[in-house]
């Protein structure tokens, strides 16, 4: 027979082991439930979220005119052609009276595979695209060609942006040098 | 312990032995006291049990099977926007294209515009544009004004800082140009091509 003392030790030790005993299969089992709790919650979330964007996209887009859409493949075209580029500027040049005489001595180069170093933004959307760097200079004495090849290339089917200008103001008849840069956008190969 | 019982036998007059008292029970240990303690650890463990397994249990249950059933709901609010979505043959493809070209185009540079407003205020303060540096990539426009007036510079730069495509404008040090009575200084803008 056990003694009394050791008894009642033994009852300790039982009533802790109980107490052990409950808290662990406390922890397991809540803790494993309230994990899948936690893991719902995060996909409800997610689930919420894309049901959100997707209704605001449908809510932006359903009267969207797929026509219209289709006719933006002018501003980036799809292929890169440099003849062709370089028959589109000359045409542009033309337009805004850049001709080819010898006062004018007009010369158009370009550069391809530009990367854009900012705006940032602007940076960010034009990184998906292929990027070609014109670069014409001509020699005029009238300061309205610039405005209006600027015109002229705003007004293309395709996306051009002016990225600079550079040139003195005239002083009396002086024929001055203008140089000028612009980007042309075309979809990656 | 209680002590063993002994079979008595008493032997009578003529020899023949008499039955007194016979225990023919086997020997068998007495069962223990009965232990309270074993009680009290039970009921112990089923109280604990209770109140801390049971009752969060039930009630995470319950809180998982809501979750759950929102879960399944969502999943199916999501099949309808997408069939919806189907159904409007929306072409996201296009639609992005078409968005990075709607971005593109609000870093055209109005420069004609631009250009007349510095027109505009060098004639208000009688000055010659010289030269003319614009950059988009650096958001720069660049302009060279000369004047009569060496003291004019810093009062024309304050008036530019207040046209609204000016985000901030310096100017150089005037210069005397040769021997006339003529200062040159650039007045560097930065411009907001693009306001959000």
């Amino acid at each position: 027979m056990l003694n009394r003392k050791l008894t009642n030790y033994l009852f300790l030790f039982i009533v802790l082991g109980v107490l052990a005993v409950v808290y662990l299969v406390r922890s397991v089992m809540l803790t494993n439930l309230q994990g899948d709790i936690d893991d719902l919650d995060n996909e409800n979330a997610r689930l919420q979220q894309q049901i959100i964007a997707l209704e605001q996209t449908v809510e932006e887009h359903k009267d969207t005119d797929v026509a219209y859409l289709y006719e933006l493949s002018d501003s980036i075209p799809s292929n890169f052609s440099d003849t062709q580029l370089l028959y589109n500027t000359i045409a542009l040049c033309e337009l805004a009276g850049i001709g080819e005489d010898i006062d004018t001595q007009r010369t158009i180069d370009f550069q391809k595979g530009v990367s854009i170093s900012g705006p940032d933004e602007l940076s960010n959307f034009a990184n998906g695209y292929e990027v070609v760097e014109m670069h014409i200079q001509f020699t005029t004495q009238d300061l309205s060609l610039i405005t209006d090849f600027i015109e002229v290339l705003y007004e293309a089917n395709q996306l051009y942006l002016l990225n600079t200008i550079d040139y003195d103001f005239p002083e009396g008849n002086e024929f001055i040098a203008v140089s000028m840069t612009y980007y042309a956008f075309y979809q990656p190969e | 312990m209680a002590k063993k019982k002994k079979n008595v036998y008493i032997k009578g007059q003529y020899g023949v032995s008499e039955f007194i008292y016979v225990d023919l029970l086997p020997e068998v240990k007495r069962i223990r006291q009965f232990n309270g303690q074993v009680v009290v650890i039970l009921l112990l463990f089923v109280i604990l049990s209770f109140v801390f397994i049971f009752i969060p249990y039930r009630a995470l249950t319950t809180e998982y099977e809501e979750t759950n059933g929102l879960n399944s709901d969502l999943k199916y609010e999501l099949e309808q926007t997408e069939e919806e979505f189907a159904g409007f043959e929306i072409d996201m493809n296009t639609i992005n294209f078409a968005s990075d070209i709607d971005g593109m185009e609000n870093y055209i540079v109005d420069y004609e515009g631009w250009l007349g407003d510095i027109i505009l205020l060098a004639n208000q303060y009688n000055a010659n544009i010289e030269s003319v540096n614009l950059s988009l990539e650096g958001s720069t426009f660049d302009v060279t004004l000369s004047m009569s007036t060496f003291y004019r510079f810093e009062e024309l730069n304050s008036t530019i800082q207040n046209i609204p495509w000016v985000s901030v404008s310096d100017y150089s040090t005037p210069q005397k140009v040769g021997d006339q009575i003529l200062y040159e200084s650039t007045y560097s803008l930065g411009v907001i091509v693009h306001a959000e």
